[in-house]
């Protein structure tokens, strides 16, 4: 019966009727497959925590505005005011950090893939981040294994990484890592530890693969640092940790004290409870609208795909009363009007899905797979059984009715 | 063969009540040409229809080899139309989207261990009795009237019914043409025995049966 049932939906005229069908089932799972790719990225994005503590963090930006224009003078100046501030009562950590901002978009990815363990991880699938050694506490990292950088990595003779969970994973599995090397930008560099994910971006975002990588400078530092990577260069833009939850007294005080004792320094310093706030204020609203335009789509997608399948087959009720003239059962119609449509829905997705997975295999929207994997499944199931749905409401209308009303509704 | 037994059908419709067929006695013998005969909405379609199986009589009973069909299931309905009734309408009712050989083999694909093979061949078989052999793989919009009438008729022999209905097999056909339709169904009865019972409103049609019912606003008259 499916055999027969696939020939004569090959067989069949009016080809245009069911190449339209055709074309509208294959438009709309990629219509839910792009719906839920969104949804289920955003649900997956919330299975993650933050997984640093932005309670005590400041962004602390000092900017020169001293008279001298020798760079190595200005870098004395930075040098001496952030140790002068690791002494200020009050700060636990304080870390120059050269990345992409918290909880903002942005990138800084390596300039090459990242090799290790036989694997090359894209370049753009890697989060990026020069940091010191104050960088860890600051934002109290958990360690799977290993430990965060400490002076005393001044005398390896290999540029020493950290790893965050995920991006272990992508290169080495389960198994343990420390001590083994992985290559950035042509430069070998040490696996020292593995923390906990981070979503540095903000809590609505994607937990990127992160790879830290330890500032030095100073002559009795033995390792180079790696090829086009800016770590060397101190830059302006540093993280302090306070030892209490940020507030506007330590603020200031902190101003009062940089103003009397580094009067060559203009200073910023944002808590970075602040930026989460506006980040937050930022993101819903956006999120919101984009989800009541997912719905609408969805809904629209839904309605027309509901009309154009439901108009098919009501078409077909003098058809049906005939079959069942001719001596077809109520289930016997039932099986081939769903048989046929299944079929159809078949021919239709099996083109979409292997778009769809070109998603995951290709990368294009830096998702997990997981996320396109649920995605391509949601969709698939939701088609199948809106098809199953409406093959079965109209005919059982049809063969509600006795066969001799049917065969007169055209 | 058919008897029929104190018949009656009410249609309802919005509050309006058409008694379509009143207390109709009636019984053909097997082997039979029968013609019903009558003014345009007397109730031959509706009688046609009770016989069929196609439609629930409001009262009374329709036998049929002498077993009373009423309350019977839809697969057994199902399964005894398809092995002993065969349908012609004024209409045709062909798929318009398959070709002919696929509108003929349809009443067996819903009989139990016939092969794909063997469908095809019984319906070439049988658009070979209605002189169709040469025109299997057309679509019924390339056919005239008299040649998809002729397709209904093929497939209504397809599956070897004892019964033929045929509601107007000639009604949309010109006076040719439904001289050969009628030939054919003479051909069946003599040949194959086959008991044909047929509404006609041509004269010289019903003349040729063995008999003919004659109905008016839905009684049977004489
Ligand atoms: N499905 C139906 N619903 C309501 N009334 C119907 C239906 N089918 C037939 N009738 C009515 O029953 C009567 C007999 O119809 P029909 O058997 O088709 O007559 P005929 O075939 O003799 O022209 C007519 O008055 C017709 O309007
Ligand atoms: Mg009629």
């Amino acid at each position: 019966m499916t055999r027969y049932i696939l020939i004569n939906l090959l067989k069949r005229k009016q080809k245009q009727k069911r190449i339209t069908l055709l074309i509208e089932l294959f438009l709309s799972f990629l219509a839910f497959f792009f719906i839920f790719s969104l949804i289920v990225r955003e649900i997956n994005n919330t299975k993650y925590p933050l997984g640093f503590n932005y309670d005590k963090l400041y962004s602390f930006n000092p900017f020169y505005i001293g008279k001298s224009e020798d760079m190595d003078a200005n870098h004395i100046a930075q040098k001496e005011l952030i140790s002068s501030i690791q002494l200020y009562p009050g700060v636990e950590a304080i870390s120059n950090y050269n990345g992409s901002p918290f909880f903002s978009k942005g990138y800084l990815n390596p300039s090459q893939p990242v090799n290790g363990n036989g694997i090359s991880i894209p370049a753009k699938q890697i989060n990026l981040m020069h940091v010191q050694d104050g960088f860890g506490k600051a934002l109290d990292l958990k360690f799977i294994e290993g430990r965060w950088f400490t002076p005393q990595d001044n005398a390896s003779n290999i540029q020493p990484v950290v790893l965050t969970q995920n991006l272990k994973e992508m290169m080495f599995g389960n198994s343990s890592v420390i001590g083994n090397t992985i290559e950035l930008q042509g430069e070998k560099c040490k696996i020292v530890g593995v923390c906990n994910v981070i979503k540095h971006k903000g809590d609505y975002s994607y937990p990127e693969p992160t790879l830290f990588v330890r500032i030095a400078h100073g002559d009795n530092v033995q390792y180079k640092m790696p090829r086009g990577g800016n770590g060397s260069i101190v830059t302006s833009a540093f993280l302090l940790k306070s030892q209490i939850e940020t507030s506007a007294e330590f603020e200031s005080e902190l101003y009062q004290y940089l103003k009397t004792n580094h009067p060559d320094f203009q200073v910023l310093i944002t808590p970075m409870n602040e930026t989460r706030n506006k980040y937050i204020r930022s993101t819903i609203l956006p999120l919101v609208i984009t989800l009541l335009i997912i719905t609408a789509l969805f809904f629209n997608v839904l309605f027309g795909m509901f009309g154009v399948l439901w108009y098919n087959i009501s078409q077909r009720k003098s058809e049906i009363g005939l079959r069942m003239a001719v001596g077809a059962s109520k289930t016997a119609i039932y099986r081939q009007f769903i048989t046929e449509m299944l079929l159809l829905t078949t021919i239709a997705i099996v083109p979409g899905i292997v778009i769809a997975i070109q998603f995951p295999i290709l990368n294009i929207l830096n998702m997990e797979p997981i996320v396109y994997v649920v995605a391509i499944i949601s969709a698939a199931i939701l088609i199948y059984s809106l098809v199953v749905l409406c093959a079965l409401m109209p005919s059982s209308r049809a063969t509600k009715i006795q066969p001799a009303i049917a065969l007169h509704e055209e | 063969m058919i008897t029929l037994k104190n018949l009656e059908k009410v249609y309802q419709t919005d509050e309006i009540e058409t008694v379509a067929l009143n207390n109709i006695n009636l019984a053909i013998n097997k082997g039979e040409f029968v013609s019903v005969m009558g003014p345009s909405g007397c109730g031959k379609s509706t009688l046609l229809n009770m016989m069929g199986l196609l439609d629930i009589p409001t009262n009374g009973i329709v036998e049929i080899d002498e077993v009373e069909i009423n309350g019977w299931k839809d697969k057994k309905l199902a399964r005894f139309r398809n092995h002993k009734l065969g349908f012609i309408f004024q209409s045709f009712h062909l798929i318009n989207d398959l070709p002919v050989l696929d509108n003929v083999e349809l009443p067996l694909l819903y009989r139990n261990g016939v092969s794909g093979k063997e469908r095809k061949r019984r319906a070439q078989e049988a658009l070979g009795k209605v002189g169709l052999s040469a025109r299997t793989k057309h679509y019924p919009g390339q056919l005239s009237g008299g040649q998809k009438q002729r397709v209904a008729i093929a497939r209504a022999i397809v599956g070897q019914p004892d019964i033929i209905l045929a509601d107007e097999p000639t009604g949309n056909l010109d006076s040719k043409m439904g001289m050969e339709i009628m030939e054919i169904l003479e051909n069946l009865n003599k040949e194959e025995n086959t008991t044909v019972i047929m509404v006609t409103h041509d004269e010289k049609l019903a003349k040729r049966t063995n008999r003919i019912i004659h109905l008016f606003d839905g009684m049977q008259v004489n």
